[in-house]
This record gives C-alpha cells, structure tokens and sequence, in this order.
C-alpha cells in the first residue's frame, strides 16, 4: 500500500499530536519527517522523492496558511493536508482554493489521512511524472531544426502536406520528408502523438 | 627522746590538763563553805591526783586562835602521826619562811627519805601554809609543782571568800543587835511622835509636811517612790521637790505654792508628776491645810498629793465625746430635736432652725406639736405621745417614717423622720431625726415620670427590646417580645429566651451570648426565632450592647431583637439572580471562545484517535511491535490527561454554581485565562502577555468569578483589537501590590479605546457597542468585583487602547 520512494513531512507545534502523527504512518509504512514549526520546514534540506506536507493550521510562528504561500511562491509544489481544531469555512476554502488536498479537523480518522496522503503523493508524484515527460519532450524539440519546428507547429494544427508545402512556398515532397524527420525525432509512433506532445509542449502555430 | 618516754610524756600531760580542769572546779564546790571544809576536799584531791604520800594543811587564824592543822597519808601506817605532829616537824623549817623550807625531810614513821614542796596559801602567804611530799626523788616534777601551785591558789580563793563570809555575818548580826536596841530605845521615846509619823508613812498617798516657811521637813515613802528622790535632796533647798513637777506646771505650781504658804492658807492646785519608774507625767491634786497651835501660831503645813491622772482622763474623754456629739448633731444633715416626756423641745440644732425657720433660742422651750406638727396631727401627736408613756408602746419609734410638717411660715411639707426614745433616770426623753425631702420626693417624682416615659417609649416602640443583667440573665423583655414570641414574659426571663430560637442555632447563640458576657464584646448573631402568627421559624439579629460603669464593668446589657427575613430572603433571591446572571454572562463569553476552545480539546483528542490506530496497527504486526504499542499507549494516556485537565477548568466557568469563598490565587487564574485565550489571540493575531507580580497574596473569593471578571475583560480587549489592521495588535494582563494588603490587576489593550461620550455609561446595565452584546459584561464584573470588597474602573491606555483595572482586598501571608 505504501510507496517506499516517497516521504511525508508532518509540521504541528504540538510534540503530542505530531509523534501520535508519525507513529501513525510509520506504522502503516511511510516514511515520515517531523517539524515542530513552519521556519524549521522551510530551511530543511528535503530528499528529492514524491511527498506531501501534513500541515497544522495553528502554528505559532507562521500559520499553515501562510506557510502555504510562502512555498507556492518559492515554487515548491508539494501537496499539502491541512488538519486544524477548528475548521470553519472561510479558512477551509481559502486553503483548497490554494491547492490544498484535504483539509482535516483534529479529531480525524485514520482512514481520512491516508487517503489525503495518498492521493497527495500520486498527485506529486504525477506532476513529477508529468514535469520529466515534458523535459524530454522540450530535450527532443530541440534537435529540431527551425523548418522541421515550422513543419511541426504546422502539422499538428492538422493541415495537408499539400497545404503546408504552399504555406511554406515549398513541395509537397520536401514537406513529407522534414514530417518523417519530425516524426522520428520527436519519437511520435502517430500524428496524435505528436498532436497530444505538441499540447504538452504549449506549440502553436 | 624514747619513743615509749615521749608516749609517757603526752599521757602525763593529758592527765596533767584533766587535773587542772578539776582544780579549777573545786572553787564553786566550796562556795558558802566552811576553810574546814575546803581544806578536807583540797587535800583529798591533790593526794590523787599527785599520789603524795602525804599532804599536810595549816590554816592561821585571823582572830588570834590557835591554827588549824591537817594531814593526809596515801598508805595507812601503823602509826599514823597526829596532824600536829607532823606540823611540829615541819615547824622549824616553816618559821623560817619559805625560801628556807627545806627540800628534803626524813619521814620519822617509815624512816625513808621524803622529798616535799612547800607553799603558801594567800598572797603573801597569810592564810597559812601547804606541804606536799613523795617518796619519789624526782618530786616535784613540773608538772606537779603547777598544779601544786594552782590548787595553792584556788584554795586561796576559796579560803578568802570563807573568811570574808564569816566576817560578814559578824557584822550583820552586831547591827541587828544595834538596830533592836536603838528601836527599842526611839520606841521609849516618843511613841506618839512614832505613831503619828507611821499615820503619815502608811497611809496610801503621798504626803508630806512643811516647816512654816514653806521648807519639806518630811515626805513620806510613797513621795519617794514615786519621784525617785530622797529625803536629803528633798530636804536640801526649799523648791528642790519641784524638780519632779511637769515643766509647764512649774511656774503656776511656784505660784499657787508660795502663795498659798506665805498668806497661810494651805493650798490647792493640779500639777503633773514624774513617776519615775516608767518615766510618765500624771496629774496630782495637792491640797496643803495649816495646823497652828493653841495660840494660832502656824507650826506646820500637813498635805497630800493624790493621782487623779486616771479621774481626769476619763474626764477629759467624756468632755470630748460631748463636744464631738454636739458637733455632730450641729453638722448633721438632718434635723436633730430632743423633747421631753411633757412634750416641750429641750434641743433645737442648726438644721432644724434652717428647716423649720425658728431660733434654737425660739425653739427651746415650746411645745413640739405647735411648732412643727400641723394642726390636723396635733391631737395624734398627743395621744401618740400618752400612749407610749404609759404602755411603752410606740407604732411610730425608732424606724424611718415620712410624714408631713410645717414651717414657719406656715408651709406644709414632707419629711422622713425617726423617732428614739431615751429613758433618763426616770423620765423620758425623744430625739428626733428629721430631713426634708421635698427635693427628694420632687426628684422622685421626676424619675417616676422619666421611668414611665421610657417604659411607654421601650413598650411602644415597634421593635423587640431586652435587657439582661451583667452575669446574662434576661431580666427585661418589652411586649413586642412576647407577641412576637407568643411565649409569657417570665418564660423568657434568665435563660428561657432559648426558647423561641431553632434548636440548631440554640449552641451557636448561647456560646456567643456566653462568651460577650465574660468579655463585654457587643453581641450579635443571626439566628431563626419563632413568630407565633405564622409558626415558622424566621431569620432575626439578636444584638446587645453592655452598659459600662466608670471602672469599665459591666452594669447591665441592653439588646434589641430586629426580624430580618424579609430582608435576608430578599437579599438571597438578589444574589440568585446575581448568580444567574454571572453564569448567563460566562456562558454567552464561553459561547464566544467557542472555537479557541474546540481547538484547545480537540488537539489532545487527536492524538489519542492518531495514537490508538499506531497502537492497534503495532499490535496487528507479525510479531507485535509491543515497543511502539506502549509508547503509543503512553502518548494516549499524556493525551487523555491534558483533555481532562481542559475539560476541567472549563466545566467550571460553565456550571451554574452558587459563588464559595475560598482563597485564591490571582496569578493562577490569569494563567488559566490565557490559556483559554491563547488560540482566541492568535486567530486574530494579537500578541497576548502577562506581567506577573511574583509574590502575589492570596485573595479571598469565589475562582470561577474572578476568572470570569478577567476573562471578560480580556474578551473585550480582543474584540477592540481584532479589527484593526496596521497598528500593533497587544493584550497585556498585569497583576501588581501596590500596597502590601491590596492586589490590583489590570487588563490593557492597544484597541480603539473608549468614547468619551461612553466614558461614563460604561457600566450601565444593558449599554453595549457591540452588535450582538446585551451589554451586562461590565456590569456584572463591577458587581463581582464589589461583592470581593474591591473596585473596578476603565482608563485610557498609553499610547493608545483601554485599560480596565480591579483591585482586591488581599490576605497577606
């Protein structure tokens, strides 16, 4: 159930609730880090592995909300599970709206926090996935050359051969072979593979 | 020296001591004694005492009689020699004078040699001589030759005092002889002279007779006695019996003396006496009568002198008691009047004159009835008067009565009079005591009056009264009381006013009532007394005051009994709701820190659900990790602890209880308060601290409602900053002393502060500024406060903000 190349930071002001926290996912087999207030998070060294923050709201330097944007703004995009003693609304909505992916209130189950944690560790680790593929992709688009990327923001707008050879003024050969090259180096096995790449890769016309 | 001669030594000195003693004894044996006699034990002795073989003693006598010898021998002989014999013997050598008496002489009996001493007896050897001889060579040792010569002199003293003895009586009995013949001669003589000069010496006064110029040519032995004169001196100068005259008397002696000796009349006069054996000066009567003879030629003053002291001492006491009587009666207060059995006055002192107007001079003499008795009462008088003194009997003697009299002036009036009745020889007398009391009877009067205006006033008076005497007896209860009560006066006197308290307040009522009573403390106590309307027991407060005389004694206890309760149930019902409110206002406050408190319970809850899920997933390992398992469990049991703890402090702000006095620390429920407060601070981002007096005193009072007090004004500061957005967000909480006996506490914020146009309708009950405030929070604090003995007031806060101050009685340790 547990993904042993992901960690889970616990930060709570309260040594009680943040040892029962960790204990908690030890027991179930996450690796866990604790921190005792945001300042201590903030200047940790971090492994570079899928993971995800379990937050309290009520911090007394800085508030897990604060702390919060603090991160988004240094651009470090890790999930984060809020728990708090008193959730009342606006602050519940002013976390999700902040990119938060659960928001517990003390008491919460067992059940509950796993969840949240895991969802939070497959959305990082999707956006991991997600910020390599398109590395290699933007790898790959460089060995384009300038013709081959106009043949290729051409393409996947879905024109013929035909139609971007007079587009470019040229043939309708030479287009067929720079769309192979293209195809090749961007290591499309189809034109919606390169279509979908082309998305990822914010390529327009 | 052998040491066995110096133990002969000692013991010859020991012995020689001890005879010495004995020798010196013999003098008191022989006192009174014949010589004959002292020289037999003399002898007797020294022969023991120096085992002599023999001792011989002659005795000269002064009156030319032949001398006494004797002799003693330590062995009977068979020839014992006559004294004389042996006196013949020594004759020769004893003429001769002692410094030629030889040392040895040959015993003519035993024909051995004897060694002997020889010594004379009386100063110059007078009295005769004594012969000690031994057979022993060595005699006289020293020893012996003291004792010889001591037991010389003390016969010398005893043979002196017999001579002197002897001759004493010689002469003793030669004046007897005289003396008889010689009386019996003056007998012949003039036997009436005799006869009368015993007259004069027996009779049992002095006496005395003088020539006719005056001169003592006799005073008789009691004169002498008594003065210590004799009759030499007496004789000695015409005045020298003077000498034995006082000397204040001297002079009008001298006068009365000459006088009466030079016109030849005798005399009379008083003077004071010396008697000389204990030295005091006594009063004599001397009285001289002249005796002349046929041809009225004076031949002599005869005269006595007699001790009258005693006579004229009692004479002095009975002239002094009379004065002190007299000065009595003329002081007295009273009125003194003596009448006699026929009814007239025969004394009249100074207060009847100025009781009655009339002159003793005008009294004396009157009938008593027409002077003093108004008319009515004469005839009474009279027939009062005859009756006793022909029965005896008098209704109206010798005891206190008051009846009227009259003046002078013809003014009626009331007296107290006693009336004693002395029996004179065979008459009657009656002294009457008299005193005016009309100012008595007009302050009687006035008492009277004032006693039953009070009375009225205790008795009309819509509360209950008593008094009680010193020892706590109630001796007085008004009427209010016992219709109160229902319980009859004598019921309640001494100790059964008890009886109208509850049984469970009897103790507590009577050891305080006890207790006033022994130290004059005022009394007071609240107890339920029985009301006879309804017959329920109702709340009342007994209290009593003592009435101090100018020792500071308890004379009396004045106490009032006042029904409180109306009062008190009403009082009881103000503090119900009091309470009530406190408790509204706690609530609706807690309702406010609702979400600071949410956190506050739900934090230790979350470690115990997070703790029990490790703990279950620990044990459901294979194996269980038991390690993990307890910590876990551990943690659970630190969590539970902190939740209850929390849950504790605040169940209290939320119970409706009734408020208990206890002591309390003020620091402790400050921390308390922020401990609430703390999530409710940081959710607004107001920075909260506390400035603790370090040695804060305990106050008296109810916890939950002093914490109630802080933490509303806490609320309020909150709220105040809460809003603001660029200024400092601070809530500061001080305890301080600033006197050792009061403890201030105040809470200060940097919120917006308060409206001047507020300032003073901030207490007021139902005044608020918030929207949803119902405006009784600062009402209820000043309350509380008030109810603790303590103030609240607002101040401005420097620079900015409110300030809310309590301070507290404090109980310093």
């Amino acid at each position: 159930m547990s993904d042993p190349k992901s960690i889970v930071f616990v930060v709570d002001d309260d040594p009680l609730l943040r040892d029962s926290v960790a204990d908690l996912l030890g027991a179930a087999g996450w690796e866990v880090q604790t921190f005792g207030s945001a300042t201590h998070f903030i200047q940790s060294q971090r492994p570079d592995l899928p993971a995800c923050l379990i937050l309290d709201v009520e911090l007394p330097d800085l508030s897990g909300l604060d702390l919060q944007g603090e991160l988004a703004k240094s651009g470090v995009e890790m999930p984060i599970v809020f728990l708090t003693g008193r959730g009342d609304i606006p602050m519940t909505v002013r976390a999700m709206k902040a990119g938060a992916v659960g928001f517990l209130t003390k008491p919460f189950r067992k059940e509950d926090l796993f969840a949240a944690i895991r969802e939070a560790l497959q959305r990082d680790g999707e956006v991991r996935r997600q910020r390599s593929e398109s590395e290699e992709l933007r790898k790959r688009l460089g060995t384009l050359t300038p013709r081959e990327k106009q043949v290729l923001a051409l393409v996947v707008t879905g024109l013929l051969n035909k139609q971007i050879a007079a587009e470019l003024g040229t043939t309708e050969l030479t287009i067929k072979v720079h769309r192979g090259r293209v195809m090749h180096k961007m290591g499309a096995g189809s034109l919606a593979d390169l279509v979908r790449m082309a998305g990822k890769l914010n390529i327009s016309p | 020296m052998e040491p066995g001669e110096s133990a002969e030594e000692i013991r010859r000195l020991q012995r020689c001591v001890s005879d010495l003693v004995s020798l010196f004894a013999l003098p008191a044996m022989w006192s009174g004694g014949e010589p004959s006699q002292i020289v037999h034990t003399l002898l007797d002795a020294l022969l023991r005492m120096l085992q002599l073989d023999l001792v011989y003693v002659r005795l000269r006598d002064s009156a030319g009689q032949p001398p006494i010898e004797m002799v003693r021998f330590a062995h009977a002989q068979r020839q014992t020699p006559e004294a004389h014999e042996i006196g013949e013997v020594f004759k020769l050598a004893l003429e001769a004078g002692p410094p030629q008496w030889p040392r040895l002489i040959r015993n003519s009996a035993g024909g051995r040699d004897i060694s002997i001493m020889s010594l004379g007896l009386g100063l110059h050897g007078e009295l005769g001589e004594i012969v000690a001889g031994s057979e022993r060579a060595d005699f006289p040792r020293q020893t012996e030759r003291l004792i010889l010569s001591v037991a010389a002199n003390q016969a010398s003293i005893g043979l002196q005092g017999a001579r002197l003895l002897s001759e004493q009586k010689g002469v003793a009995s030669e004046l007897d002889r005289r003396v008889a013949q010689r009386t019996r001669e003056l007998a012949q003589a003039n036997e009436e002279l005799q006869l009368q000069a015993g007259v004069l010496q027996h009779i049992p006064v002095v006496a005395w007779t003088l020539a006719p110029d005056g001169t003592p040519d006799f005073v008789n032995q009691n004169w002498l006695d008594y003065t210590g004169q004799s009759l030499d001196y007496v004789r000695s100068n015409p005045e020298a019996w003077m000498a034995a005259i006082h000397p204040a008397d001297r002079d009008t002696v001298s006068g009365s003396f000459w006088g009466g000796v030079r016109s030849g009349r005798g005399f009379t006069f008083e003077a004071r006496f010396r008697r000389v054996y204990d030295g005091a000066w006594r009063w004599h009567l001397n009285r001289a009568v002249v005796l002349r003879d046929t041809a009225g030629e004076i031949l002599r003053f005869v005269g006595t002198s007699t001790d009258i002291d005693d006579l004229k001492q009692s004479q002095d006491d009975l002239q002094r008691a009379d004065e002190r009587t007299r000065l009595i009666i003329e002081t007295a207060l009273d009125a003194v009047v003596t009448m006699n059995s026929r009814g007239v006055i025969t004394s009249w002192n100074k207060q009847a004159e100025t009781i009655f107007g009339w002159s003793a001079r005008e009294a004396i003499g009157q009938h008593m009835a027409d002077l003093i008795i108004p008319e009515q009462h004469r005839a009474a008088h009279e027939v009062g008067l005859r009756h006793f003194l022909a029965t005896g009997e008098g209704p109206i003697l010798r005891r206190r009565i008051e009846i009227v009299a009259v003046r002078r002036s013809g003014e009626e009036f009331p007296v107290e009079l006693e009336v004693v009745p002395v029996r004179l020889r065979h008459d009657w007398e009656f002294s009457a005591f008299i005193r005016d009391i009309t100012e008595s009877r007009i302050a009687q009067e006035k008492l009277r009056a004032s006693e039953l205006h009070l009375r009225r006033m205790t008795e009309t008076i819509p509360e209950m009264l008593w008094s009680a005497t010193a020892e706590g007896a109630i001796d007085y209860c008004n009427t209010r009381v016992i219709d109160y009560t229902g319980l009859p006066g004598e019921e309640l006197m001494g100790d059964g006013w008890v009886g109208f308290l509850h049984p469970d307040d009897v103790d507590r009522a009577v050891g305080l009532w006890r207790s006033c009573v022994t130290t004059g403390a005022p009394y007071r106590v609240e107890v339920r007394a029985f009301r006879l309307a309804d017959r329920i027991y109702r709340w009342c407060v007994m209290s009593a005051l003592p009435l101090l005389d100018q020792q500071g004694r308890i004379v009396k206890w004045y106490g009032a009994v006042a029904d409180m309760h109306d009062w008190k149930q009403a009082q009881e019902e103000l503090r119900n709701a009091q309470a009530e409110l406190a408790h509204v206002n706690r609530v609706m406050t807690m309702g406010e820190l609702t979400a600071s408190i949410a956190h506050e319970v739900n934090q230790p809850l979350a470690a115990i659900v997070a703790s029990g899920d490790s703990c279950t997933a620990w044990l459901a390992n294979e194996p269980p990790n038991l390690d993990k398992a307890r910590a876990a469990v551990r943690r659970i049991t630190q969590a539970a602890t902190q939740a209850s703890e929390i849950v504790q402090r605040l169940r209290a702000l939320f119970r409706k209880t009734t408020p208990m006095t206890t002591s309390v620390d003020v620091n402790a429920v400050i921390e308390d308060t922020i401990s609430l407060l703390h999530h409710e601070a940081q959710r607004h981002n107001i920075f909260l601290r506390t400035e603790l007096a370090p040695d804060a005193p305990p106050v008296s009072g109810d916890r939950v409602q002093l914490q109630q007090v802080i933490l509303n004004l806490a609320m309020n500061g909150i709220e105040s900053i809460a809003g603001l957005q660029n200024e400092p967000k601070r809530l500061m909480i001080r305890s301080m002393l600033p006197n050792p006996d009061e403890l201030l506490v105040s809470v200060e914020d940097t919120g917006a502060g308060i409206d001047a146009e507020h300032a003073d309708r901030l207490f007021a009950p139902f005044f608020t500024t918030k929207p949803h405030g119902i405006g009784m929070g600062l009402p209820i604090c000043r309350s509380i406060v008030e109810a603790h003995g303590g103030r609240l007031w607002a101040a401005r806060n420097e620079p900015r903000g409110a300030a809310f101050h309590f301070i507290l009685p404090a109980r310093a340790a």
